[in-house]
């Protein structure tokens, strides 16, 4: 049995060393974060939308740094991050009906979302501050910052920063998905989420403490998804454009584009980023209070 | 909890500490030892199914020392038939209840007759099908006196819920592992390392093999619809080898964690995906419970003696109720149908007991027919399998009609095609490693043994790494609620 122990203690010195080494240079590492956007004075940030529909290289000097499936509170914490260290003065942001579904409360939760979500947050979380409203998985957390600190050295922990990103891809087939994802959670119809509702308002607070000019952005979907989303969600979104009616809005839901032009029933394609970004850059340009 | 959990990681050392400790103490004391802990393992699940096995451990401990008594045969028999209701009623009703509700309801729709019973919410007892034909050996055996049964109720207790093997087999005979429980148990090294390595090949299998392999075919099961007939081949094979690595990889971690704390378990799975024919995939697929069926069903019915009527309807028989104790759908029973038909002409023309030996036993290589023999039979194993993964039958149908289509030959439209094809290589890699310790208890038995044991360090680690790197989920073993 001893001698059994022994060996044991043996076989996992040497993993146990290689673990505390790279602990230790990625604790270094994360340490040491800091986000470069370069010369950036435009950001495009949100989730899967402006990633597909809004092309940075129509507009001058612009980064999309949308990453797919982002509610707002990681968009929030993203940009404070971002801000500590830079400075750009607009902002881009995706807003659309399903940002203020609640099934963006299970992203902590889910296991379909929750893991790259802790991915791409554990530099910049604040859980802290949500957790007594939303459910956070934290034994998948902590789980994923062991597979983040232990493996080998990983220089780079921002897995926050997104980018722009698209195919000419077409198909409008899987209509009935992309509708129960984000308006029907566990066979009921989805809510109101208070909490995206809240950091959407962070959001414009921050960009206003920051003297960054915000845009409200929501990409072309098409009919035969608009015609699904509840009322009770379309409602909500209208009420929050009045709200924010002071900011630049650029409400495309409703607009169709030919259906070549769609990824698929909610998301542009290549084709239709095109034709709907340099529309944003010529909109942009004739607003008055944006120059 | 699951093996590949960090409750079971702390789980496992602590109870390997305390057990070896009291091993100083009385017998009972280590038996009560790993009586507690069985419990403790199984209510991390849910508490309140303790209660279950708790009366199914009373009852058959109470017939078994009933029939120790009674010579009487009809007395015996009552006595039988009370541990068999009582096992099988439990089973029946926390795994059938709703499936035959809902078919009598479809049935008496068929007719223009709607009713609406209530189906109940009942949730399947972990474990359950495991555990109740392991007490059921027991009571069998000793009514057929191949088995003096027990006075001692502790050992039998752990007999019947001894954790490593508890809720996913292999379904122990009394005759086998109940002795264990008589005599003291003494640590021996080569068994605890034995253990040790068994237990990683079984980690390696369940979450680097099956875990990724299940990644594509939920997707592509679940999404049949939009995907092509090469996509769909390619999902029939990543379920082929997703149950072999999960189940067999849990049967590997069962029996590891046994041997730690001196117990040998019999082996479920040797090498099926080799075998050259049916009759020889059912002697080294799920074999506890194969023989199991074969013992207490198949032989009883009279097996394949007598007419071949007889034969036909023994078969028949053994293979659909193997295909209804792993789940309540159509699809099991269909899937069972489906190996009986495979099995019937081996059986017939009495070429079911070919092959007993492993393939390429004393060569490297397998020879051409063997090889064509074994693509065979992996074929119409890769094409049953379509039915037990399916949602229900139309789904079945649906999948199997999609692979024969003219997307036959087009690229998979599988999304991620990149990780698919490292899924692919690791399956190559695996495979080869089967191959090459195909001849021992589990393929890295012997693998590495006569290397530096440094070099044999760096191959574990490797695998260590890969359990690691691709953990992080924790996928249910497919027969984690059977």
């Amino acid at each position: 049995m001893k001698l059994f122990i022994r060996r044991l203690f043996v076989f996992f010195v040497f993993p146990i060393i290689y673990i505390i080494i790279n602990s230790i240079i990625n604790y270094y590492y994360f340490q040491n974060i800091k986000v470069n956007i370069g010369t950036k004075n435009m950001l495009i940030a949100g989730d899967s939308h402006p990633k597909r529909a809004i092309n940075p290289v129509y507009f001058k000097n612009a980064k999309n740094i949308s990453q797919y499936a982002e509610p707002y509170v990681l968009t929030y914490w993203k940009l404070k991050e971002i801000l500590k260290y830079n400075k750009f003065d607009t902002l881009l942001l995706g807003f659309s009906p399903h940002n203020i579904s609640n099934f963006n409360d299970y992203k902590f939760y889910d296991p379909k979302w929750s893991g790259e979500m802790f991915k791409r947050s554990y530099p910049i979380e604040e859980f802290n501050k949500i957790d007594n409203q939303i459910e956070i998985d934290y034994k998948k957390y902590y789980n994923i910052i062991m597979r983040q600190f232990i493996f080998y050295p990983i220089k780079n922990h921002n897995n926050f920063i997104g980018s722009y990103s698209n195919s000419k891809k077409s198909s409008l087939d899987n209509l009935k998905g992309a509708v129960k994802r984000h308006y029907f959670w566990k066979n009921n119809t989805a809510s109101i989420s208070k909490i995206s509702v809240s950091y959407l308002d962070s959001i414009i607070n921050l960009c206003g403490r920051n003297k960054i000019k915000i845009i409200l952005v929501s990409s072309p979907v098409h009919e035969s998804y608009l015609n699904k989303i509840p009322l009770k969600i379309l409602s909500k979104y209208k009420s929050l454009k009045n709200i924010y009616n002071n900011h630049i809005i650029i409400d495309q839901l409703k607009t169709q584009y030919p259906d070549t032009f769609y990824r698929n029933p909610d998301h542009l394609n290549k084709y239709g980023a095109n034709k709907f970004s340099k529309y944003l850059y010529n909109t942009l340009n004739k607003k008055k209070d944006y120059n | 909890m699951l093996f590949n959990s960090i409750d079971f990681a702390i789980f496992l050392p602590i109870v390997f500490i305390i057990y070896w400790y009291l091993n100083s103490k009385k017998l009972y004391i280590q038996n009560l030892f790993v009586l507690i802990a069985s419990y403790i393992f199984y209510g991390w699940w849910d508490w309140r199914f303790l209660s279950l096995i708790i009366f199914s451990t009373i009852v058959d401990f109470y017939v078994g020392k009933k029939l120790k008594l009674e010579e009487n045969k009809t007395k015996r028999k009552i006595l039988l038939l009370t541990s068999v209701l009582i096992n099988l009623g439990f089973l029946g009703f926390f795994k059938y209840y709703n499936f035959f509700v809902d078919n009598f309801v479809a049935a008496f729709s068929f007719f223009g007759h709607e009713i609406n019973p209530n189906s109940l919410n009942i949730v399947l007892p972990v474990g359950i099908s495991f555990y109740t034909f392991q007490t059921l050996s027991y009571t069998i055996d000793v009514y057929k006196k191949n088995l003096k049964p027990t006075d001692n109720f502790i050992a039998f207790s752990a007999f019947v819920s001894f954790f490593p093997q508890l809720v996913a087999g292999p379904i122990e005979r009394a005759t086998n592992l109940l002795p264990q429980f008589y005599k003291k148990r003494s640590f021996d090294y080569q068994k605890a390392v034995d253990g040790l390595r068994q237990i990683l090949w079984g980690l390696f299998k369940k979450i680097v093999i099956a875990d990724n392999c299940a990644l594509f075919a939920n997707q592509i099961f679940n999404n049949s619809s939009d995907m092509n007939g090469s996509a769909l081949i390619l999902g029939a094979i990543f379920f082929t080898f997703q149950i072999y690595g999960d189940f067999s990889g849990y049967s590997d971690i069962a029996i590891g964690t046994s041997r730690l704390f001196g117990f040998d378990l019999m082996k479920n799975f040797a090498f099926p995906y080799f075998s050259r024919n049916i009759a020889e995939f059912w002697r080294r697929w799920h074999i506890s419970l194969s023989t199991w069926f074969r013992d207490y069903v198949y032989i009883p019915l009279g097996g394949s003696r007598g007419n071949n009527f007889k034969k036909v309807r023994n078969t028949f028989i053994i293979f659909i109720v193997s295909g209804f104790w792993h789940g309540a759908n159509w699809t099991f029973i269909i899937w069972g149908l489906l190996n009986a038909i495979y099995f019937l002409p081996l059986l017939l023309t009495k070429n079911n007991r070919n092959f007993l030996d492993i393939v390429a036993k004393d060569s490297r290589f397998p020879s051409l027919y063997e090889f064509t023999l074994m693509f065979l039979t992996f074929g119409l194993t890769v094409f049953a399998w379509i039915f037990f993964r399916a949602e229900n039958v139309r789904h079945a149908f649906s999948y199997i009609s999609g692979i024969f289509s003219k997307t036959l030959f087009d690229i998979p439209n599988i999304l991620n095609i990149k990780s698919a094809l490292v899924s692919i290589i690791l399956i190559v890699l695996f495979i080869i490693l089967e191959w090459l310790g195909r001849r021992e208890e589990f393929a890295i038995a012997k693998i590495g043994l006569k290397w530096y044991r440094p070099v044999r360090y760096v191959f574990y680690y490797l695998m260590i790494f890969a359990i690691f790197w691709y953990g992080g989920k924790e996928q249910e073993f497919i027969y984690f609620q059977f």
